[in-house]
C-alpha cells in the first residue's frame, strides 16, 4: 500500500465510521447538483422545443429571453449550490474538529502536512463523485417539474399563440457546466477545511487547552481580515449593483444582451451583499449573541450566562449554524420582498399605463375624432365612478415643439387633460414623478393658468429650456385642430399616469416626447367648447378592482345613447381596457415567476434545513463528553436540554435577526430592477410572511438540536465522559 | 553541518537539552512550564521523569520529541539542532528517529491492529514486503499476532497499549518517548508493559524516556529524574 492509498483508505473508512455526517454531506451535494442540472435541462428542452415547433417569425427575440431565463435561474440554482457547499464546508469543518486528535497523532507519527490535506480532500472527493452521479440522475428525473411553469411564462413574455410540447433535451453545455459546477464548487469549499487540517499545530491538536500568545494574535488577525474582507465585498457588491443598474437604463419591454447581463449581475450583487453582511455578522457574532442573550434573558433565566459562554467558547460551531440559518433566510426574504414589491406595483403600474382604472375610447384610431366630450357627463352619473377625465391628443409625427418633431425619428405628442378630474383620479394609488417639491394637486393645477404647458424633462433638456421659458407648439394632425402658439413651461415631468411617452423610454434612434396642456388653454387657443370631440376618457373608480363591472355598465350606456357611441368600433382592445385586464395578465406572469423562483429557493431552504439539522446533530454528538461532565457534576437532564436549546435559541434568534436585516437589504438593493416591463417596484415588506418563515426556521433549529440532545441525555454518564473531548 | 552531526552522533549522547525554557500563556497568566532544564541522554539509557500533575513532564517530552519548540535554549537530537530544522525536516525526523507512546494509546480507530502498526512504515515509504516482515516481527514480540485483524475497540486496554508500543518501535527509532503509558492501565497490565520495555531496552539497547508520576513504575528504569515546577531538580540513581 502506497502512502496515497493509505490516505484514501483512511478517508474512506472515516466516511464509513461517521455515516450520518457522510449522509448529510452527500445529500447536500446531490440536491445542489440536481437542482442546478434540472433547471438547465428545463431551459435546454424549452429552447429546443420552441425552435422545433414554432415559426421563426413568431419567436421574435426568444434567444435573449432564453438567455435571461437561464441566467436568472442559474443564479438561483447557483445560490442553492452555494448553500450546499456551505453545509459541506461546515460538515467537513466538524469532521476536522472531530478528528483533531487523530490529525495530531498522525503528524506525530511523521505524516506530512500534505498527507493530512489529502486525507481530508479524499473524503470530499469521494462524496463529490458519488454526489455528482446521484445528483445528475435526480436532476434528470426532476427537470420536467419546471417544464410547465417555464413554458407558460416564456409563452406569455413572447406573446406566443401556438401551443407546443416540451421534449426533454440536454445540451453538451448543460452537461459540462453541471459537471464542472458540481465538482469544482464542492471541491473548492471542501479544500478549506482540508487546508486548515493540514496546518494544524500538532500540540494544539494533542493538547487543545494550551494556547500560546501567537495563536491568540493569529486569531485576532484572522478576525480583522474577515472584517476587512466582509466590508470590502459589501462595497464591491454596491459598486456591482450600481454598474448593473447603469446597464439597465435602456431596458424597455424586451431584453438585450446588456440588460440580461445587468439583471444577472444584479442578482449576483444582491447575493454578494447578503453574504458580505452575514460574514460581517459572523465575525462580530460574540457581540451580537451577547446582545440577543440579554433580550432573551426573561426566557433563559439562569442559563443565559452559561449559554452565552458556550457560544463564545465554541465560536466556530456557533458560526456554522449562524451562517446556514441567516443565509437561507436572507435569500428567501430577499426574493419575497422583490415579489411583494412587484405585486404592490401591479395596480399603480396598470393605472399608470391606462391613465385611470378604465381607459375608455381609442388609443390611436380615427373613431376618437367622433366621440363627443360631453359623454363624460353621462359616465359621471354611473354608480361606482369617482371621476372621468377627458383626454385629447395629437396623433402622427406632424406636431412640433420648438421645431422638435421635424426629423423622421422625432415625435412630439400634445395631450389635453381635465386637470381637476386627473388630480381626483390619481391623488391616490398612482405613480408620478416630476421636478420640484410641489404636491401632485398643485403641480397639475398649474396648468389651469392660461397658455401653459407641462413638458417632458428630457425634451426640455434637449431643447435647452427650463421652467418659465416659452416653447412654440405647432400641431398639424388630422385628429387635432391646427395650432401655432407659444406656451409657457410651468413644470417638467418625468412620469405621469396615462401620458404614454412619459413612461415609455424609446431607443436612442427614436425620440418620442410629450407635453400636456389643460382644456382651458385648449379652448382659449382653438375657440372651441364643450361640444368638442375627444380622444378618450380616463375613468377613476371608487373601487379599482370593480373596474370590469363599471366597464360593462358604461358599454350599456354607450348602446343606450345610440348614434356614434353605439356604432364605434369597440372590438379594439383599447376601447374598454381596465385595470382588471392588466392585473390579471401581469399577476399571472408574476405568480408563475414567483412559483419558479420560490420553488428553487424553497429547495435551497430544504437543503439548508437538512444542513442545519445535521449540524445540530453533529454538534450534540460531539458534545457527548461535555454532556457527560455536566451530568457528572449533578446537572439534571432537563437542565442539559435547557442549556442546549438555550444556546440554539440565542444563535437562532441572532441568525434570524441578521437574516431579516440582510434579506431586506438585498431586496432593497434590487429595488429598481425592471423585472416586469412597466410594472413599478414599490418597496414593500410583508412582515407576516417574514414572521412565518422565521418561526418555521427557528422551530426546526430547536427541534434539530433537542432530538439529539435527548439521545445524548439517554447515554450513560460514564460512556459520555469516556468520549474524547476536543 | 552533516559532518558535525555525525561526530556528535558517534561520540556523544542521543539527546541533549541545553538550558531550555518553555513559557505558555493561559489567558492573562504566564506559565513557566519548563524552567532552565539541561539533560544528556546516551544510547541505551532507560530514563524516567517523575513529577506531579502540571509539573512539566509532558511538555518536556514534547520538546524532546520535536513536537514543540522551546521558548529559549537548545535541543539536539541525534546531533541535530532542532531549532534549525524546518517543518518538513522535523516531520521526517519524527517519522524515522522517534517513537511515541501515549497514555490513551491513541490508535487510529478505523484501522486494524496490523494497519495501525504498519502506518509509520507506509509513511516512511517502505515496500509491502518489508512492511509485512517488520510488522509481523514486532507483533510477534508484543504477542499480538492473533489480533492483527482486530480493530482497536475490539482489544483490551493492555492489548491496545502493546499495539501502540509496537507502532512506536516498528520503524526502529533512535529514541522512544513514552507519556504515562501505564496511566490508563491496571497495575498488573502496567507492570507487564513496563517489563516488556525493560526487556526491549536490554535486548535491543533501545533508548527509552518515560514520564510518570508513579514511583513503582519509575523504579523499574535505570535513571529517575524528578521535575517540579519545570525544574529538573533531583537525580536518583537506582
Amino acid at each position: 500500500m502506497s502512502q496515497k492509498t493509505l490516505e484514501f483508505k483512511l478517508a474512506f473508512r472515516t466516511l464509513l465510521k461517521h455515516p450520518m455526517r457522510s449522509f448529510f454531506t452527500l445529500l447536500s451535494i446531490i440536491l445542489g447538483v440536481a437542482l442546478f442540472f434540472s433547471v438547465n435541462i428545463a431551459i435546454d428542452s424549452l429552447e429546443k422545443s420552441l425552435y422545433d415547433n414554432l415559426d421563426p417569425s413568431e419567436l421574435g427575440d426568444v434567444e435573449q429571453w432564453i438567455y435571461l431565463f437561464r441566467g436568472v435561474l442559474m443564479a438561483l440554482a447557483g445560490i442553492s449550490l452555494i448553500i450546499c457547499v456551505i453545509i459541506i464546508k461546515n460538515l467537513m469543518e466538524m469532521s476536522r474538529e472531530h478528528q483533531m486528535y487523530e490529525i495530531g497523532l498522525l503528524r506525530t507519527l511523521g505524516m506530512s502536512k500534505f498527507s493530512i490535506f489529502l486525507l481530508f480532500l479524499f473524503q470530499i472527493v469521494i462524496l463529490t463523485v458519488l454526489g455528482l452521479i446521484l445528483g445528475l440522475i435526480l436532476g434528470y428525473f426532476t427537470s420536467n417539474l419546471f417544464f410547465g411553469p417555464l413554458k407558460t411564462v416564456l409563452s406569455a413574455f413572447l406573446s406566443l399563440e401556438t401551443d407546443f410540447n416540451v421534449k426533454l433535451t440536454i445540451s453538451s453545455y448543460t452537461y459540462s457546466l453541471s459537471i464542472i459546477a458540481g465538482v469544482i464548487v464542492p471541491l473548492i469549499f471542501g479544500m478549506i477545511p482540508a487546508y486548515k487540517a493540514s496546518k494544524t499545530n500538532i500540540l494544539s491538536a494533542l493538547r487543545p487547552y494550551l494556547r500560546s500568545r501567537g495563536e491568540k494574535i493569529k486569531q485576532w488577525s484572522i478576525s480583522i481580515l474577515k472584517l476587512s474582507f466582509s466590508v470590502s465585498i459589501i462595497i464591491l457588491s454596491i459598486i456591482l449593483i450600481n454598474l448593473s443598474y447603469s446597464g439597465l437604463l435602456g431596458f424597455t419591454d424586451s431584453p438585450t444582451l446588456e440588460s440580461n447581463l445587468a439583471i444577472i449581475f444584479l442578482f449576483i450583487g444582491g447575493t454578494i451583499i447578503i453574504s458580505g453582511c452575514i460574514i460581517l455578522g459572523g465575525t462580530i457574532l460574540p457581540i451580537l449573541t451577547k446582545g440577543v442573550s440579554y433580550i432573551l434573558s426573561p426566557i433563559l433565566l439562569k442559563m443565559r450566562k452559561i449559554c452565552q459562554k458556550n457560544i463564545t467558547r465554541n465560536l466556530r460551531r456557533s458560526r456554522n449554524t449562524f451562517f446556514i440559518i441567516s443565509m437561507a433566510l436572507a435569500l428567501l426574504i430577499m426574493i419575497r420582498i422583490i415579489f411583494s414589491s412587484i405585486n404592490a406595483g401591479i395596480l399603480p403600474g396598470a393605472r399608470m399605463r391606462l391613465g385611470g382604472d378604465i381607459h375608455l375610447g381609442y388609443q390611436w384610431h380615427y373613431d376618437q375624432t367622433r366621440i363627443p366630450m360631453n359623454t363624460s357627463l353621462y359616465l359621471n352619473q354611473l354608480e361606482g365612478i369617482k371621476d372621468v377625465c377627458e383626454v385629447k391628443n395629437t396623433i402622427g409625427k406632424k406636431s412640433l415643439c420648438d421645431g422638435f418633431g421635424l426629423d423622421s425619428n422625432e415625435e412630439f405628442i400634445l395631450y389635453v387633460i381635465n386637470t381637476t378630474a386627473y388630480v381626483n383620479i390619481h391623488k391616490k394609488n398612482s405613480i408620478y414623478n416630476y421636478e420640484g417639491n410641489l404636491n401632485f394637486d398643485k403641480f397639475i393645477h398649474k396648468l389651469d393658468e392660461d397658455r401653459t404647458i407641462l413638458l417632458q424633462k428630457e425634451l426640455a433638456n434637449y431643447l435647452e429650456k427650463s421652467i418659465g421659458d416659452e416653447v412654440n407648439i405647432q400641431t398639424n394632425s388630422w385628429a387635432f385642430p391646427s395650432l401655432n402658439t407659444n406656451l409657457s413651461i410651468v413644470g417638467l415631468i418625468d412620469i405621469l399616469p396615462g401620458i404614454f411617452h412619459s413612461y415609455f423610454v424609446g431607443n436612442e434612434h427614436e425620440m418620442e416626447y410629450s407635453g400636456i396642456i389643460s382644456w382651458n388653454t385648449y379652448f382659449n387657443l382653438t375657440g372651441s367648447d364643450i361640444d368638442e370631440t375627444t380622444s378618450y376618457f380616463w375613468v377613476g373608480c371608487v373601487d379599482s378592482l370593480k373596474a370590469n363591472d363599471i366597464r360593462n355598465r358604461s358599454y350599456n350606456l354607450y348602446q343606450n345613447l345610440g348614434g356614434i357611441w353605439a356604432t364605434a368600433d369597440f372590438e379594439n382592445e383599447w376601447a374598454y381596457r381596465t385595470v382588471n385586464d392588466e392585473i390579471s395578465f401581469i399577476s399571472e406572469i408574476v405568480n408563475l415567476i414567483l412559483i419558479i423562483i420560490v420553488s428553487i429557493l424553497y429547495m435551497a431552504m430544504i437543503i439548508s434545513v437538512f444542513g442545519m439539522i445535521s449540524s445540530m446533530i453533529m454538534n450534540v454528538i460531539q458534545r457527548g463528553n461535555e454532556i457527560g461532565v455536566f451530568r457528572a457534576i449533578g446537572t439534571s437532564k432537563l437542565q442539559i436540554l435547557k442549556l442546549i436549546s438555550g444556546e440554539i435559541l440565542i444563535i437562532g434568534f441572532t441568525s434570524i435577526m441578521v437574516g431579516i436585516f440582510c434579506g431586506i437589504l438585498g431586496g432593497y438593493s434590487l429595488s429598481n430592477v425592471p423585472f416586469i416591463p412597466y410594472v413599478p417596484f414599490i418597496f414593500t415588506i410583508n412582515w407576516y410572511n417574514i414572521l412565518i418563515i422565521s418561526l418555521v426556521l427557528l422551530s426546526l433549529t430547536i427541534l434539530g438540536s433537542i432530538i439529539p440532545s435527548i439521545k445524548a441525555n439517554k447515554l450513560a454518564i460514564i460512556t459520555n465522559i469516556r468520549k474524547r473531548g476536543i | 553541518m552533516e559532518k558535525t552531526r555525525k561526530n556528535i552522533h558517534r561520540n556523544g549522547p542521543v539527546l541533549i537539552l541545553e538550558n531550555i525554557y518553555k513559557i505558555y500563556e493561559l489567558g492573562k497568566t504566564k506559565v513557566v512550564a519548563i524552567n532552565g532544564v539541561s539533560l544528556k541522554v546516551k544510547k541505551g539509557d532507560f530514563i524516567s521523569i517523575m513529577g506531579p500533575s502540571g509539573s512539566g513532564k509532558t511538555t518536556l517530552l514534547n520538546l524532546m520529541g520535536a513536537l514543540d519548540t522551546p521558548t529559549k535554549g537548545k535541543v539536539y537530537l541525534n546531533g541535530y539542532d532542532l531549532e534549525n530544522l524546518d517543518d518538513s525536516k522535523l516531520t521526517k525526523f519524527r517519522r524515522n528517529k522517534i517513537g511515541f507512546i501515549f497514555q490513551f494509546f491513541n490508535l487510529i480507530p478505523v484501522l486494524s491492529c496490523y494497519e495501525n502498526v504498519e502506518l509509520p512504515l507506509i509513511i516512511a515509504g517502505l515496500n509491502k514486503k518489508e512492511r509485512m516482515n517488520q510488522v509481523d516481527e514486532i507483533l510477534k514480540k508484543v504477542e499480538l499476532e492473533r489480533y492483527k485483524e482486530h480493530k482497536p475497540n475490539e482489544l483490551s486496554g493492555g492489548q491496545q497499549q502493546r499495539v501502540a508500543i509496537a507502532r512506536a518501535l516498528v520503524n526502529k527509532p533512535s529514541i522512544v518517548l513514552a507519556d504515562e503509558i501505564t496511566g490508563d492501565l491496571d497495575s498488573h497490565t502496567g507492570d507487564m508493559i513496563m517489563d516488556y520495555l525493560i526487556s526491549l531496552n536490554k535486548s535491543e539497547n533501545q533508548t527509552i524516556i518515560t514520564v510518570t508520576h508513579d514511583i513503582n513504575i519509575a523504579k523499574k528504569t535505570n535513571t529517575i529524574y524528578q521535575i517540579q515546577d519545570g525544574r529538573l531538580s533531583k537525580t536518583i540513581r537506582t
